[in-house]
This record gives structure tokens, sequence and C-alpha cells, in this order.
């Protein structure tokens, strides 16, 4: 049984922010529906990862953007808990999940209210336009012990829901080069009239 | 890709005049519309090429660079420019040894030849020897101390690193040689605030407000002020008075109102212009954040940190255009 189920729209939007800015480092946090008070028994599901918001593309390093962020973030989905972190890395061969990535995503796994929280990690070398496979690898955060290390997680730990129609659609969206009409946080930052939430965008890939 | 011949390269003009990188655009028009047509084309033509060949290594697109760089070197036999295009060339082929070669040869030729040298570091950055591009790119600063680029590009190499004593330096240096730059204040800014420290907290506020007296329409500057002043509002170190304590709060407040303005500014416009799903949408969206910033500002009250008597009355003025004096 896999730990996470991870949506097309999710995978779409993470593969996208990479393509938009192929010579940065990329990220965005990633989103999963909060448990209602009520439901038992919750660790035993996969974690649904049903959508992802896009941040930076310039200077991931840095904080208060990455706070600022977070709070409208927490402040728009009010019924969806942030559960993790995916990044592209600047370096076409840099397949490291260390740096400032794994330290914002350590603060992520200890304010998750899920029972886990995943760390995906864009494997830059995998993107083509062919899109025969899903170019992700998925690292988590040791529970037991003090290191906190990242531990690379089997490609069985996350599924993909529908996952040929999803490489279908990731193929058709990079011909249309749809891309460039994804909205990060950066580009919401330089003209605030840009929906950071992608609406549009996750119509059209829903479809 | 239907734009004509002269709208195409009227976009190509505006691409090459703003510096914006876009090379995916610029290769698309270039093979679409234009490289047809370069009978039609003055002088501009050699810029035309030059621009397309480097946006077409970005892309990747090494077919379309070899077609320009064919044309310029006919056009100009024995030229150092073209000569550094046929390394750049190799860089995106991935044999960095014999780019590097390149240009080793032609800085020991020039020592004045600051563009190769800076095509070292950029090989090294390619390699990820971060720590080497850090050294290389310092050594030519010390030649070549106005070049700004490099001195962000410096700065940016030591926030790889977490070095952010180093990257706020070389921050200062640019704004010591560009004060009214707000973007340089900005930057300068967030390295502090990243830093941490009470200390650093106070200076993120005070280049943040510089920022946002420089440009009033620079988002994360007024974000900035508003995380920054908050901080210092509800610090409870020993050397912050409650006086300061209070001024950092106002100074918040004004700054989550300035936010809270923008949006519904931008809400409003949003609204007028797209169909009513999304108007209600970026309605909602604008007022969440107008709702957020007000909290926040709200939380930074000195009185319950500091026990004080007087309450923070002065914040209910109207929010002047300025930031209040520092």
């Amino acid at each position: 049984m896999s730990q996470f189920l991870v949506e097309p729209l999710a995978v779409a939007k993470i593969v996208l922010h990479a393509c938009k800015y192929p010579h940065t480092a990329v990220n965005g946090v990633l989103l999963a529906e909060k448990p209602s008070p009520d439901s038992s028994n919750s660790s035993s599901k996969p974690i649904v990862i049903c959508n992802t918001v896009p941040l930076f593309h310039s200077n991931l390093n840095l904080a208060p953007m990455l706070e600022a962020a977070l709070m409208q973030i927490e402040a728009t989905y009010k019924n969806y808990a942030i559960v993790g972190y995916y990044q592209a890395n600047e370096l076409l061969n840099d397949a490291s999940p260390e740096g400032v990535g794994a330290h914002i995503y350590q603060k992520i796994a200890e304010n998750c209210p899920l029972p886990r929280s995943l760390y995906i990690l864009v494997d830059n070398k995998a993107i083509d336009r062919k899109c025969s496979t899903i170019p992700l690898i998925y690292y988590q955060r040791k529970e037991a012990g003090q290191s906190q290390k990242l531990e690379r997680l089997p490609n069985s730990a996350v599924a993909i829901d529908d996952e040929e129609d999803c490489l279908e659609t990731l193929a058709n969206l990079l011909v249309r080069q749809a891309y460039r009409s994804l909205v990060d946080f950066d580009n919401h930052l330089d003209d605030i009239g840009l929906d950071w939430t992608n609406s549009r965008l996750a119509e059209q890939i829903r479809n | 890709m239907d734009l004509g011949f002269q709208k195409a390269c009227a976009e190509l003009k505006r691409i090459r005049e703003e510096g914006v990188r876009d090379s995916e655009r610029v290769v698309d028009l270039w093979c679409d519309c234009v490289s047809r047509y370069t009978n039609r084309l003055g002088d501009e033509k050699w810029a035309l090429y030059e621009q397309v060949f480097i946006s077409a290594l970005d892309c990747g697109r090494l077919e379309a660079a070899d077609a320009c760089l064919v044309q310029l070197s006919r056009q100009f036999p024995n030229s150092q420019r073209i000569r550094r295009y046929e390394a750049m060339r190799l860089e995106a082929e991935d044999n960095l040894d014999a780019a590097t070669e390149i240009y080793k040869k032609m800085y020991e030729t020039d020592k004045l030849d600051s563009l190769s040298r800076k095509r070292l570091v950029a090989v090294l950055k390619a390699r990820g020897r971060s720590v080497e591009a850090i050294k290389e790119l310092t050594s030519y600063l010390k030649d070549f101390c106005t070049d700004f680029e490099a001195w962000l590009e410096l700065s940016e190499l030591y926030l790889n690193e977490c070095d952010y004593k180093k990257a706020a330096f070389c921050m200062e240096e640019l704004i010591l040689s560009n004060p009214h730059h707000h973007l340089y204040h900005q930057r300068y800014a967030e390295i502090k605030y990243t830093e941490g420290t009470t200390e650093s907290m106070e200076l993120a506020k005070s280049y943040f407000a510089q920022a946002v007296r420089l440009n009033p329409n620079n988002m994360r500057a007024l974000f900035g002020l508003l995380l920054a002043a908050g901080n210092c509002a509800s610090s409870t170190n020993k050397s912050s008075t409650s006086a300061s304590r209070r001024e950092s709060a106002r100074l918040a407040q004004w700054a989550a109102a300035q936010v809270a303005e923008r949006y519904r500014a931008a809400g409003s416009k949003a609204a007028k212009f797209t169909t009513s799903n999304s108007s209600n949408s970026s309605d909602a969206a604008s007022s969440d954040v107008a709702t957020l910033a007000l909290q926040l500002s709200l939380c930074c009250s000195p009185t319950a940190a500091a026990g004080d008597a007087s309450s923070p009355s002065q914040g209910q003025q109207q929010p002047a255009s300025n930031p209040p004096m520092l």
C-alpha cells in the first residue's frame, strides 16, 4: 500500500514550474486536504496530494517572502494543509535534496498536521517532451532518531493517480507551452494581479 | 505563431533592449517569422544573429545556434567576440574543458578581457564548483570593482553557500554605488531578515522602509516591512525599548494598510476585466490578504509584550502615503 497518492494536477504544476524556469532552481509546497476531526485510523490510508503552490524561482534561501507566501497559502487554502515541499535544482546533474530545500522541508514536516510529509525532487535529466516517465524522486525525513536526515523513498511508496493519463496530459501541456501561463509566487509579487493559485490552469488540466 | 515579420522584429528588439531572458520565445519568433527574410533586415541583422545565437544555446536549439554562428563568423572573421561565442557553443555541448581552454587563452592574451573571465566563473558554476567560482569571481572584482552584475552574482553565490554576512557585504557595495536603487535595499533587507538576530532584524526593517520610500509599489519591500516591523514590535530582547516597539508596531500597521490597499485595487481591477467566477475568487483572495495583513499588524501591538498602559490609538490614523519617519 503506498504512503502517498499524487494527483495529476500536482504532478503537472511541479513539472510545468521546472520547465518555465529551466535555468534556475524552483520550489513550491504540496497541499493535501485536512483530515476531518472524526476520521479514525488515518495513518494507514495514503495521503492524497491534490495540489501544489509554485513559490519561487530566485533566491530560494531568503526567508521573508517565504514566510509571507506560507501565511497567504494558509489563509487562502483553509481546508488544506501543507504536507510537503518540492524543488527542482539549478544544475542538470544536481540530484541532491540537501541544502536550503532540506531546511524548509524540515520546518514544513515539523508543522504538518498529517502523519507523514513528503519531499519531491524533480529529476531534471528525466524531463523530456515525450513524457515516458514521471520525472520525480521522493524523499522523506526519517522519523526515528535525532539525525533527521532525508531518506529516499522507493517509487512504490508514492503512487500517481491514473499515471498513463497523467503522462499524456503532461506531454500535451509541454507541447502547448502551458508553462508560460503558470504563475508562481515570485510572479505574483512582481504583479499582484496575477493569480498564484493558477485556477484557470487547473481547469485546463482537469479537462 | 502568426506574427508578421515587422511585429516579430519589434518583439525581438523589445526583448533585446529590456534584457529579458525569454529564450524559447526568441528562437520561436526567429524560426517562424524572421529567419527566411533576413535580406529585409539592415545592420540590425548582426545584433539579431547574436541575440538568437545566445537564446538558442540557452534552450538547446543547437542547429539554430550554428546557423547564426556561421553568419557571424563570415561577417566578422578573427573576432574575439566570435571566438568567445565558439567557446560558449562548446559549453552548450557540455564540453567544458575545451571551453575553459579557450577562455584562459583569451584572458592570457588580453588581461582586460572581462567577459572571458566571467565565462570562466560561469563554467565553474556549471560544474557545481561553487567555492572555486566564488574565489575566481572575488579575484575578478578586485580588478573590476564597478561591475554591478558581478557583485550581484557573487551575492547569489554566497547565498547558495548560506554565507549571509558575505552576501550582505556584496549588497552593501551595490548600495554604496547605487543608493537610489530600491531593489538593492530590498535584497539587503531580505538577507538581514534571514540572518535572524535582533540587530539584523532592526536593519532589515530600516532597509525595507527605505526600499518602500524609493518605490512605494515594491510589494516585496512592503511585505518585508510588515514582517520585520512586526518581529521588532514583539521582540523580547532587552535592548528594545517600549518606545521603539511602539514605533515598530505603527510601522507594521502602516505597511499592512498599504498591502491591503494594493490588493483591494488589484482585486477591483481584476473584477472589471474578468468573468464573474474569477472576479469572485480574486475579490475573495484580495480581501483574504487584506484581512490577513491587518490581523498580522494588530498582533504586533506592544502593549501585550510590555504591559504598557498607553494604548496604540495612533494606529487608527489614516495611513499616509510615506512611511512614518524612523
